[in-house]
């Protein structure tokens, strides 16, 4: 195609050539779709929150700035903004952390290395209601797999109180997303390495370079673009989270594991719509404030690199 | 560029059209047909409440009236958001269940339901039947399709006959007996606070909290009024806080199980059947489950004891079937109240899962607790639980405050502070009167 | 050298098999627990069945799960949801990715922000229901849709603006207009991309089991990941269905995936995250 196109500029000079234009009919489709399904409907329901909009009344009123001081009143406010900051920080670091070693790991020569891709990668295409399911069965403090089994290695110690200790729901949750959708990320940091072309790495080997420098100034580098979609990705997925934490402990026990996008729900539960989309305002508004500059941080840190 | 005005023109045409008809909230509910046709009624109800019988009820309705009956079935964790969002959007079905009757007048929109008072079938009411299943102000809006009943504490009569142990009476008679189940090797009291399965606890909490009203018999209307207009707090009602303290004194003395924070409605009942635990606090409605898997078991109901008095049992008003008053189809509806309030219909009904009527003229079989509830109710010493009477409670907040107060993370007057803060909350946002300072 | 190279080859091999066993064993679970009793079910323990109930729970799986129906329904609402969020976010990043000015950073940006904020129930419900769109796939579709398009768009547009812009030039010098020129050249050489994100999307719908609770109102159109609601009974919750059902809800995009894997990793290797 190139080498004909070659030929063809040469006759194109002299030819009248199309014009080369992008048309606006191409956003069309996806923005119709995009700002009536999602866009309209959401946005509405941020107007709700300035209502006292709820499931008894009939009637909806006016009432500012009401609902928010409402919401920050709440105790239960202060342990869901405490948790989801945790949830979102926990599972971006274990789903970037882990993974990358994988990723660095499951790139060198090996026999089975599809395979144990596959392995780590298939947990990511299970249902995250049924992976709340198995957990619970596994986590559970009593009856669980996992401490029937650590009680059976005399590792009693270990044994932790899980999804049944309030001190310790909100980290089993981290740990199940953890689980989860580690294999997605793996799968971007390998397509990322892979990517790196290995003259590089030739360059750096008649420099004398050792395995972790090479790791450092010459995969991590080159890695950027990767590594600013999967933190991106993990920090606003994790401060959404809800079907993780809800199907695997519902917030509890108590409130101890109580994010915003639960209280959301509970709220929006118990029929008070206003308060409730008050609530969701606040989150879209935490995660635009800390994504923002992070994307920006990153995608500098590419160009860097 | 005919193609692309063509684009626009839609899609304006697409904003408009879900501006204005979204803002005023839709459509018109189809006028259901006269004659004869055979129509459609539309039934939501949760998959954990659609029992045999009421499946073999709805295809005796099916044959008699011709007309079909469309079951929709949800997850009870879903139902009710389901169910609202149906409803705001009048999309909703034509008949619909709520858990419980009494709970229902608080926790949904009371514009859902079509006023029954003055049906035909109202008359045949019992007294007490009544007091379960009308609302605050008087109105009837549905029967139940599972069976009203009390909760109190279930006990396993072959264990206590082994003991040699009575019902009873007080509060330290109640300890003595729990420290002789103990020394026996038995558990003397399961407690069930598994998440979601938290109501094991708050049934126990219920029938502690029915003695306020059973202190003020008299002036028990004016209490729930004082209540429920915010005049009256519960961290003020001080049975409340003694209820509390009662149950936090079982797991100090170690009357209860370990694992209660893990244990499931299933696992009660696991405990329940094979002796491991002697007492429980739950409801007549424990009892199919249990007997089809322990056939064997006996149990007994009695009120667990309030400081020198033998206590109270709270009512629950069962799950109940109500007419959408917005319903497509209402006629046929109500037809299907009426036919299922016919005594022969209800008899059958009560045949194949024993329990009380809320009928005078039903002769309804008993189940193995029915009598003691029976006497209960007629000693004027069973009161409607207070999901049913405080317009502000909150039913899964004090689940979870049950956790937090088991596992010794909260005292009992730290739960009725935090408690009365929820409800607080939630009163407002209901802009119920007298909430909003 | 390289002998020292494959033994650590040969020692990380090693390791990531053991470590891999953090994943397999819940695996081993689910499968355990479908063939078990119901009671023994609902112990979860890692024990082996007292007794094997292998075709009897997958046959009431089938039927009351009613596997078959919520099958076709799941490929249906994916494969067109798939379809839809592909032509759309390919047009749509193509467009954003060549074209220089505010426009295309103010779209391009306000596409991202559809990535931040969760749905919002009530009103979707009701914008469905003025279009009539309530209780139909369809409907479903463009809910998937209108949320996934942005994360597709954030894939696409990384790796288009690696396609040299020669490449559209050329195509016009040809003679082609805009559409063909897209269609014809442009679209086929994103196919490693497209696999990608049509795998991503694909995993999200086909697993997505709260869009479909709230807005496929009609038990008759569940997709598969719902049908373990029609486990959760009057008694008791019956664990092993629960968990037959979602060892059957895995199995196609485990098919998919141990099939498309190579391609998808291709895919993502041909520059989407190329720095």
């Amino acid at each position: 195609m190139s080498s004909v196109a070659e030929v063809k500029t040469g006759r194109a000079l002299r030819r009248r050539k199309l014009p080369l234009y992008y048309p606006v009919m191409f956003v069309v489709p996806a923005f119709v779709i995009y700002a009536v399904f999602f866009i309209y409907p959401t946005v509405l329901g941020f107007y709700y929150s300035f209502t006292d909009w709820n499931a008894t009344e009939t009637t909806i009123r006016f009432v500012g700035l009401a609902q928010f001081t409402e919401v920050m009143r709440n105790p239960d406010f202060v342990v869901a903004l405490k948790n989801t900051f945790l949830y979102a920080a926990i599972t971006t670091i274990g789903k970037n952390v882990i993974p990358l070693l994988l990723a660095v790991l499951l790139t060198m020569g090996m026999r089975s290395r599809n395979a144990l891709r596959a392995v780590y990668f298939s947990p990511a295409i299970l249902n995250i209601v049924a992976v709340g399911l198995i957990f619970q069965g596994l986590l559970n403090p009593h009856t669980g797999f996992v401490n029937n089994l650590l009680r059976s290695m005399k590792l009693d110690f270990l044994a932790l109180g899980w999804i049944g200790d309030p001190s310790l729901s909100i980290y089993a949750a981290c740990l199940m997303e953890i689980w989860r959708a580690s294999g997605i990320t793996m799968a971007i940091y390998i397509a990322g390495i892979q990517n790196i072309s290995a003259d590089y790495y030739e360059a750096a080997e008649i420099d004398g370079a050792t395995a972790w420098a090479k790791f450092v100034h010459v995969t991590l580098p080159l890695l950027m673009p990767a590594i600013t979609i999967n933190v991106l990705l993990s920090v606003i997925y994790g401060a959404r989270m809800f079907e993780g934490v809800y199907f695997l402990t519902q917030g509890g026990p108590g409130n101890s594991s109580e994010v915003l996008m639960t209280l959301v729900y509970k709220y929006m539960g118990q029929g008070l719509y206003g308060y409730s989309t008050a609530l969701n305002l606040i989150l879209v508004l935490l995660i635009i404030l800390i994504s923002m500059p992070l994307l920006s941080y990153l995608t500098k840190k590419e160009v860097g690199g | 560029m005919k193609v692309g005005t063509n684009k626009l023109l839609v899609l304006s045409g697409l904003v408009a059209t879900s501006l204005l008809t979204a803002c005023t909230g839709g459509g018109n509910s189809e006028r259901s047909e006269s004659g004869g046709a055979s129509k459609t009624l539309k039934f939501m109800i949760t998959s954990e409440n659609y029992s045999n019988r009421l499946k073999d009820f709805i295809a005796q309705y099916e044959f008699s009236s011709g007309n079909q009956v469309d079951v929709q079935l949800f997850p009870a964790t879903e139902y009710e958001n389901i169910l609202k969002i149906k409803m705001l959007s009048d999309e909703g079905p034509d008949l619909f269940v709520t858990d419980d009757i009494a709970m229902s007048q608080f926790n949904v929109p009371q514009e859902w339901f079509e006023d029954l008072t003055g049906e035909p079938w109202e008359s045949r009411l019992s007294e007490s039947g009544r007091t379960m299943i009308q609302w605050n102000d008087g109105r009837i809006t549905g029967l139940p399709v599972t069976n009203p009943g009390g909760m109190g504490m279930l006990y396993n009569k072959a264990i206590f006959a082994k003991l040699g142990l009575e019902v009873p009476k007080t509060w330290d008679d109640f300890l003595a007996v729990c420290g002789k189940l103990r020394q026996a090797g038995i558990i003397p009291v399961n407690i069930q606070l598994a998440n979601g399965s938290e109501f094991g606890t708050t049934h126990m909490m219920h029938q502690l909290f029915a003695n306020a009203e059973l202190n003020r018999s008299k002036e028990a209307d004016r209490f729930w009024h004082d209540l429920n207009t915010h005049r009256l707090k519960i961290t003020e009602v001080k049975e409340y806080e003694q209820a509390l303290e009662q149950m936090v004194e079982l797991k100090e003395q170690g009357y209860i199980n370990e694992d209660f924070i893990s244990t499931t409605f299933e696992m009660s009942q696991e405990n329940l059947g094979t002796g491991r635990v002697a007492m429980h606090p739950a409801g007549d409605f424990i009892l199919e489950p249990l007997l089809a898997k322990y056939p064997e078991l006996e149990l007994g109901f009695f009120s667990l004891p309030f400081g020198d008095t033998p206590g109270a049992i709270s009512l629950y008003a069962g799950v109940g079937v109500s007419v959408n008053s917005k319903a497509a189809h209402k006629e046929e509806a109500l037809d299907f109240i009426r036919f299922f309030a016919a005594k022969e219909q209800q008899e059958i009904y009560l045949q194949k899962s024993p329990g009380i009527s809320v009928f005078a003229d039903v002769d309804a079989k008993p189940n193995m607790l029915s009598g003691d509830l029976q006497r209960y109710i007629d000693e004027g010493k069973a009161f409607m639980g207070m999901f049913g009477r405080y317009a502000a409670w909150n039913d899964m907040d004090a689940r979870k405050m049950m956790q937090e107060m088991m596992l010794g993370r909260k005292t009992p007057s730290q739960v009725l502070t935090e408690l009365n803060a929820k409800m607080e909350i939630v009163a407002k946002g209901k802009n119920l009167p007298g909430w909003n300072p | 050298m390289e002998r020292r190279r494959r033994r650590w080859g040969v020692i990380a091999e090693v390791c990531l098999w053991a470590m891999s066993v953090t994943i397999l064993v819940p695996y081993f679970m689910v499968l355990l627990t479908s063939v078990k009793s119901s009671k023994e079910a609902g112990l979860f323990r890692l024990t082996l069945p007292s007794e094997l109930h292998l075709l009897d729970n997958y046959r009431v799986v089938f039927e009351r799960g009613l596997v078959v129906q919520g099958f076709v329904n799941s490929i249906i609402v994916t494969a067109g949801s798939v379809l839809i969020v592909l032509i759309c976010s390919a047009l749509l990043s193509f467009y954003i990715a060549r074209t220089r000015g505010w426009i295309s950073s103010a779209l391009y940006r306000f596409f991202l922000l559809g990535m931040v904020a969760p749905i919002s129930l009530v009103t979707t419900f009701n914008v469905l229901k003025a279009l009539s769109l309530l209780n139909t796939r369809t409907g479903i579709m463009m809910i998937f849709a209108g949320i996934l398009i942005p994360f597709a768009m954030f894939i696409y547009v990384g790796f288009i603006r690696t396609i040299p812009r020669e490449m559209d030039e050329a195509a016009t010098i040809d003679g082609c207009g805009p559409y063909r020129m897209f269609a014809v050249i442009i679209f086929p050489l994103m196919k490693p991309i497209t696999f990608t994100a049509a795998i991503l999307v694909f995993m999200n719908v086909w697993n997505d089991s709260q869009i479909p609770l709230f807005f496929l109102n009609d038990n008759r159109y569940w997709t598969m990941p719902l049908n373990i609601y029609r486990f959760y009974g009057y008694f008791s919750t019956d664990w092993n269905y629960i968990f037959g059902n979602i060892f059957l809800t895995a199995l196609p995009v485990l098919v998919i995936y141990l099939f498309g894997q190579r391609f998808m990793i291709e895919g993502m290797t041909s520059g989407s995250v190329k720095g």
